[in-house]
Formats: structure tokens, sequence, C-alpha cells
């Protein structure tokens, strides 16, 4: 999905370490790969702001990788050092936007009881000819029960049924293959109490 | 055999819906696979932004170090022009301990295309040597009045480069700027 090639990284941790003109070209170039998946971890989590500011939001961290004065250790290790940089950075410009819109800061709340979630008004409504109505709404409700306690969860099952690979969600997550394995075969096991009785026992 | 955790909890049909579920999902937050074009042009936009300001700080930096030089040539030029020549210090000196200066022991004459520059060049590098030096401006010349060389003091050694003079000079000097 976002992975860089051996010769892209080598090129980019050239680029890193040379003169203005080159920093910036690599730094665009990293802003233009890895972006997209910064993105949509940053909006599975921060929903309540608009698209537009977290893509600003997003763009005012990246930066900070050019004004770093930290360069990565080596090429392999450019998407782990970005990631922490840009995270971090954003996270800063999320509390104030939060802050600012007086909006309740996102939690994790790993443990809450079902009845104790009500049903979010944004649920995501899907509308497939070839699917059960009834059966996607159903799923619905449940995903946006779900993505509430749980949205790193939630981005956790997506990225692994849209086809990336153990690696690159371990990347993403900043954990070794093995324990995003561990993590997402647990996230699909909290998950399921709310879709079960939507399409039926789980395998 | 070792299960493949991430594969086997939900059955065939339940993926469906869940592939179609984050579709839509991802849809509605407005994620893509690939940064749009716009997004690319407006970040670069930041970044060259980001570079102009750094640039200008810099020249502006620049700017205030010209102009303070330019303060102290002021001063030099004003003094070719009245009876009396122009002090001007790289320390703090008192009036008293003027009339102190007349006649030091050691001369050194020197020439150069601006005895104006190369005089301010010695009054920086006095200041790096940690030297005390008086420059007096009297007509097209230049006199810079040094007190107290050490011999073979390391941090002097590149003041005394400019003057012709060997690591062992000690002692105070006065050095006579005149135009080529």
């Amino acid at each position: 999905m976002y992975m860089l090639s051996a010769v892209e990284l080598n090129s980019l941790f050239k680029d890193l370490s040379g003169g203005v003109a080159a920093k910036s070209r690599a730094v665009g170039s990293i802003y233009s790969k890895l972006s997209p998946i910064l993105f949509k971890k940053m909006r599975y989590r921060y929903r309540a702001l608009s698209e537009s500011d977290v893509h600003d939001i997003l763009q005012d961290a990246f930066l900070k990788i050019y004004s770093s004065k930290s360069l990565p250790k080596s090429a392999e290790a450019i998407p782990s050092w970005v990631f922490v940089i840009v995270e971090n950075a954003a996270l800063d410009l999320f509390r104030k936007a939060y802050k600012k819109n007086e909006l309740d800061w996102p939690q994790d709340s790993e443990g809450n009881s079902l009845e104790e979630i009500e049903v979010a008004d944004q649920a995501c409504s899907i509308a497939s000819s070839h699917l059960n109505r009834e059966v996607e709404d159903c799923v619905s409700k449940g995903m946006a029960k779900f993505s509430r306690l749980h949205p790193e969860r939630e981005l956790a099952i997506s990225m692994s049924l849209d086809g990336s690979s153990i690696a690159e969600i371990a990347g993403v997550f900043r954990r070794t293959d093995a324990a995003m394995k561990q993590y997402i075969h647990e996230s699909k096991k909290k998950l399921a109490p709310f879709i079960e009785h939507c399409i039926g026992e789980l395998a | 055999m070792e299960k493949n955790l991430a594969d086997n909890t939900f059955s065939a049909n339940q993926e469906r819906y869940l592939r179609e579920y984050f579709a839509q999902l991802d849809k509605q937050l407005g994620i893509a696979k690939q940064t749009p074009e716009c997004l690319n042009n407006q970040f670069s936009r930041k970044l060259e932004a980001l570079n102009n300001k750094r640039a200008k700080f810099f020249l502006e930096g620049r700017a205030v170090i010209a102009a303070l030089a330019g303060a102290f040539s002021i001063g030099l030029l004003f003094s070719q022009f009245v009876l009396m020549p122009t002090a001007i210090t790289t320390r703090g000196y008192s009036s008293e301990s003027s009339e102190a200066i007349i006649s030091p022991p050691k001369v050194v004459s020197l020439r150069s295309e601006s005895p104006k520059d190369y005089a301010f060049k010695i009054a920086n590098a006095s200041l790096d040597a940690d030297v005390e030096a008086l420059l007096v401006g009297s007509g097209n010349k230049v006199q810079v009045i040094l007190h107290s060389l050490r011999a073979n003091a390391e941090e002097q050694n590149e003041l005394k480069k400019m003057l012709h003079l060997s690591n062992e000079a000690s002692g105070d000097y006065t050095v006579i700027i005149s135009p080529r």
C-alpha cells in the first residue's frame, strides 16, 4: 500500500541529508507517498473534525520533517521515522483543534459495556445492491458502536481486509509483525459481538 | 499446525459485508489510496513558503550585522571631517585613560586598498583574541592601538598574522594603516 522500494528509500535517505533543494524534494516525495495511510489513521480516530481540517493538520505535521534536525538512522527506517515525527506533531495540533471547537477528545475506552454506548449518529450506511440492506444497516450500527470504543482496532481490521500486508500494518501501528498479527486477531474477536447477530454465527 | 490467527475469525460472507462497510466508510471519510494532485500542490506551496520564510530571516539577520558594521564606519567617516580625531573602542575605555595612549612603544605600518575596512577586520580579530583595541581615524589613515598582546597566546595568533607579527610578539602596538 504505502511501502517504498529500496531504491526509493535510498534516494530519499540521500536527499534528506542534502542541501535545501534536495531535502525539500525528499519531504515532498515523502508526503505524497505516506500521507494517504497517515490520513486514514488520523481520520479513523479524529472523525469529529472535517476532512479539510485533518488534511491541513497532517500537512503542517509533515512540514515538521523539513524543520526537524533529526535524520533517520537508515534508509529502511524512513517510514517509521516519518510516522513518529508526524504523529507527535499532529497530536498537538489535533488537541488544539478539538479544544478550539469544544469537542470531546476521542478515547479508546477498552472495556466499556455495550449498554453504555449509544448508537452513533454518524453510522455509515452502506448501500450495495448486491447485499442484503437490513444486514448492511445492522452491520453499520454495530460498527459505529465498535468504532467509538476502539477506533484503532477498527483501523487494523480495515487494513487487514483491504489487502495490506502484516508488515505494512505493523509499520503504521509501530509494532512487530507477530504483535500486529495478534492484535488483529484480538480486534476481530472484540468486533464479533457487535455484528454476529447481523450475519449469523461467526466462523 | 499453527493457526493463521488473522484469517479465520469471520466467514467469507461476514467478511464481504465488512469489506463493503469499510469501502463505504473510507469513501465517506475522504480516504484515498493515493494523494490527490491538488493536495501535493498545496503541500509544495507550504514547503516553499517555509523555505522563503527561512531565507528572509537569514537575510534580515545579515542586514542587521551589515547595519552595525555601517554604524562603526559612519563614526570613522565623520572623524575625517573634524579637526580632532574620533576614537572608537572595542572595549569600554574612559576618557581619562585616553591620554595614556600617547606614543605606544611599537609601531606597525601597513598599507591597504581600504584602510577603514582593514581596521575593522583588525578590530574584529582583536575581539576574538581578547585584546583591547582603540581605532582612531585621521585623514585618510586609520590607527589601531592594541594593548597588552601576549607572547605565544594561541588565541592571538590570527591577529598577529594580520599585523605581520610573530607569535612571540607582546606588549602594546600602534598599527597605522595607510592607503596604497
